[in-house]
């Protein structure tokens, strides 16, 4: 048998291995360009093959993390869809206004650039404070950017025109210092930000949430895991939480369907009833 | 540079003066670290102080060049989060012989030393090969000054403190006293800022007298008349407060007003206490401070994304996810509540200290060595869970520790309260066993990582 075939098989019972012990679907990837990650994996590893790495994958809890980081392309940015962000103030933040005290689970959130687009707009519709934000993802690596706030100071001027797009008041730059080529948030901005790993498959129920930003995650999951996830999610959610979904993804063939309502069709905003 | 407003305070003025509009907020009080110790550092101890003893070759290692101890300090924070090991030189001869014999990965600067100019470091620095090529960070209290350096540093950043802040305070204060100022004493233990100060004040046809402690100051004002005081709050032997408590105290002495200039936020209670004696005008770097703490950050983050050779040394950033064994205060005066909880919390293999009500819960964290994490009930007898967690906070040793507040839902304004006495977190009763178990994994490993920067 040649070498390359060897390593088809190898793959293949690896990606299902990822898929039985931590949910995550690679199925759902273009398999040369996980191929070509994995390989990149391997090189700065201590192992030598895709076999070997399937111990320590169902074994070491860590392991899948570091992996994820060196797989996962975390495409995310501030302000991400502005017209998302101007449907949430218009629809969702004057709801929020009638509570005390708000909880927001931005689930997936890697590299944190959504947490922070929303603790922004947060201060700017006056919730001083009054908020807390759960940044999670299982990829240690992206948390641990996400944590930092240091961005690139030209995907911070990119964004500065998504922001004001999205309702922004001021100018982004009023929340960073900036220097060397790169931008820091300001420590003001993450007093009421918290990010900490949490597995969507293997994690339970992260609690009395009015809203739960989950977007471009779950069209990485085959069906069973996403009902699963948005079971979690419901349970998760206050009476009357809304829950946020990415544009590629749809509420139409969730087993909980009937537990929410469309609130934007367009923005994917559902409401839990 | 936000315009100064007035706040009537009887018979008190207070004029703020604040670098930017970003408000701060009482989670930022409860969160910043209370003053530094004041007691005089021996230099022998500051060889301590740094790194020197654990470096090995091919360390990732930075130089603080800085004469302000605490400031030094507070940079070695920000550079051990990142992943380096500190050498700390407080003169210009000493920051040359560091840098020959470790070659930091980079340097921090403050170009007011002793000893020596920031020029002259610099200009040593690319005279020799070896250290040409170190990429170095200028801090310093003068912008011009900085910005005519720039051209051999990387960039330079300016200290807490501005001119025109202390321009502005002085002019308050001939407003409001209704005469002019002639004769300054400052009290400020760090050489740069001493000069610096003097700097703005010479310009304005003042006499600056300079002492760098709170009991010369004393001193200084029993056989001399001063208009007014500029104090730095972090003085090496008395607290600020402390030393216009006992000027006060003196008989025949008027206490004259007083600049006072910190380089943190203020808690409500120090601002009382400033307020007591005179009219005190509080200039707040807080923000400038930040800037440069962030700066720092930057410049930290650059040289490293540059530096490839460290990404692999560094240690991996996994927090422990395991809350096996992890100690758990559970105070609550409900029995029947507290058992099926810490019955359920057991089963996680967590170990559970129990308390009845905060005055209990206080003794406990005394008594029972270790516990990481405490989950509080609000209402209770004989110590209110506000009360208990505000107590908790008091003490420095409890400043990272995890609170997760139990409230009640008919009172929703309880979560408010509960945040500003300084918990985490909440969750209203009745407890969901698997929601308090997830926040308390977010929280211990949030607390591990110590995300918060001292």
């Amino acid at each position: 048998m040649l070498s390359h075939d060897i390593e088809q098989i190898e793959f293949d019972l690896f990606i299902k291995a990822i898929y039985k012990r931590h949910g995550y679907d690679f199925g759902n990837y273009s398999k040369a360009s996980i191929l070509r990650r994995l390989k990149l994996f391997l090189e700065k590893s201590p192992y030598s093959n895709l076999s070997e790495c399937i111990s320590p994958l169902l074994r070491d809890e860590n392991f899948f993390g570091n992996l994820l980081s060196t797989c996962l392309i975390s495409v995310t940015e501030l302000f991400r869809d502005p017209s998302f962000f101007k449907t949430c103030i218009q629809k969702i933040v004057p709801i929020l206004k009638t509570y005390p005290f708000i909880k927001i689970w931005h689930a997936g959130c890697a590299t944190g650039e959504e947490v922070y687009s929303m603790a922004i707009l947060l201060t700017e519709m006056g919730f001083s404070k009054k908020f807390l934000l759960y940044g999670t993802d299982i990829n240690h690596e992206a948390l641990r950017v996400a944590q930092e706030g240091i961005y690139r100071i030209d995907e911070l001027e990119r964004a500065s025109l998504r922001y004001t797009e999205a309702g922004g008041k001021y100018s982004l730059s009023h929340y960073y210092h900036q220097k060397y080529g790169y931008g820091k948030f300001l420590d003001s901005l993450k007093e009421n930000v918290v990010f900490s790993t949490h597995n969507l498959d293997t994690d339970g129920i992260f609690g009395d949430m009015h809203v739960i930003l989950c977007r471009n995650v779950l069209i990485y999951f085959k069906r069973p895991l996403q009902n699963k996830v948005i079971s979690l999610f419901q349970n998760s959610l206050v009476h009357r939480g809304f829950l946020c979904l990415g544009p590629k993804e749809s509420m139409d063939f969730m087993e909980k369907k009937d537990k929410f309502e469309v609130i934007s069709e367009r923005e994917k905003i559902f409401r839990k009833l | 540079m936000g315009q100064p407003h007035v706040i009537e305070h009887k018979p008190v003025i207070i004029n703020e003066i604040k670098c930017c509009e970003v408000e701060s907020s009482f989670l930022q009080e409860i969160a910043q670290p209370q003053c530094l110790e004041h007691k005089p550092i021996i230099v022998n101890e500051i060889k301590e102080i740094d790194d020197r003893n654990s470096v090995q070759r091919g360390d990732p290692v930075l130089l603080i060049v800085e004469d302000d101890i605490s400031f030094s300090m507070i940079l070695k924070g920000i550079c051990h989060k990142k992943g380096y090991k500190c050498l700390w030189a407080s003169t210009g001869a000493e920051a040359l012989d560091l840098s020959q014999k470790y070659l930091p990965k980079g340097i921090t600067l403050d170009i007011e030393l002793p000893d020596m100019s920031g020029r002259q470091i610099l200009e040593k620095l690319k005279e020799n090969p070896e250290t040409s090529q170190i990429p170095v960070h200028v801090i310093s209290f003068d912008a011009d000054e900085a910005l005519s350096l720039q051209k051999g540093a990387v960039g330079h950043l300016t200290k807490p403190v501005m001119s025109s802040d202390i321009e502005k305070a002085l002019s308050n204060v001939c407003h409001t006293q209704k005469r002019s100022i002639k004769n300054v004493l400052v009290v400020e233990d760090t050489y740069s800022e001493q000069q610096a100060i003097s700097n703005i004040i010479k310009n304005k046809n003042i006499f600056a007298t300079i002492v760098d402690s709170g009991l010369k100051a004393i001193e200084k004002i029993q056989n001399e008349q001063f208009d007014c005081i500029i104090l730095d709050l972090q003085l090496p032997d008395i607290s600020g407060a402390e030393l216009l408590r006992r000027i006060n105290t003196l008989p025949t002495i008027k206490l004259p007003p007083v600049i006072v200039y910190t380089g943190r936020d203020l808690n409500k209670e120090e601002f009382d206490e400033l307020n007591e004696y005179t009219s005190s005008f509080i200039l707040k770097g807080i923000n400038s401070k930040d800037r440069l703490l962030d700066e720092l950050d930057l410049f930290l983050h650059k040289i490293k994304s540059k530096d490839n050779s460290q990404q692999n040394t560094q240690a991996p950033s996994n927090p422990n996810q395991s809350i096996e064994n992890v100690k758990v205060l559970v105070v609550d005066d409900d029995m029947r509540n507290t058992f099926a909880l810490s019955s359920a919390l057991k089963k996680k293999g967590l170990v559970i200290i129990l308390a009845d009500n905060g005055k209990t819960a206080l003794d406990k964290l005394q008594s029972e060595p270790g516990i990481e994490l405490v989950i509080m009930d609000i209402m209770m007898p004989v110590m209110d869970g506000y009360e208990a967690i505000s107590r908790i906070r008091m003490q420095k040793q409890y400043d990272n520790i995890p609170i997760i507040a139990l409230t009640a839902k008919i009172l929703p304004e309880d979560k408010n309260k509960a945040f500003e006495v300084g918990a985490n977190d909440f969750l209203t009763k009745p407890v969901d066993v698997d929601k308090l178990l997830s926040l308390i994994k977010l929280w211990y490993a949030h607390a591990q990582n110590n995300l918060v920067r001292k």
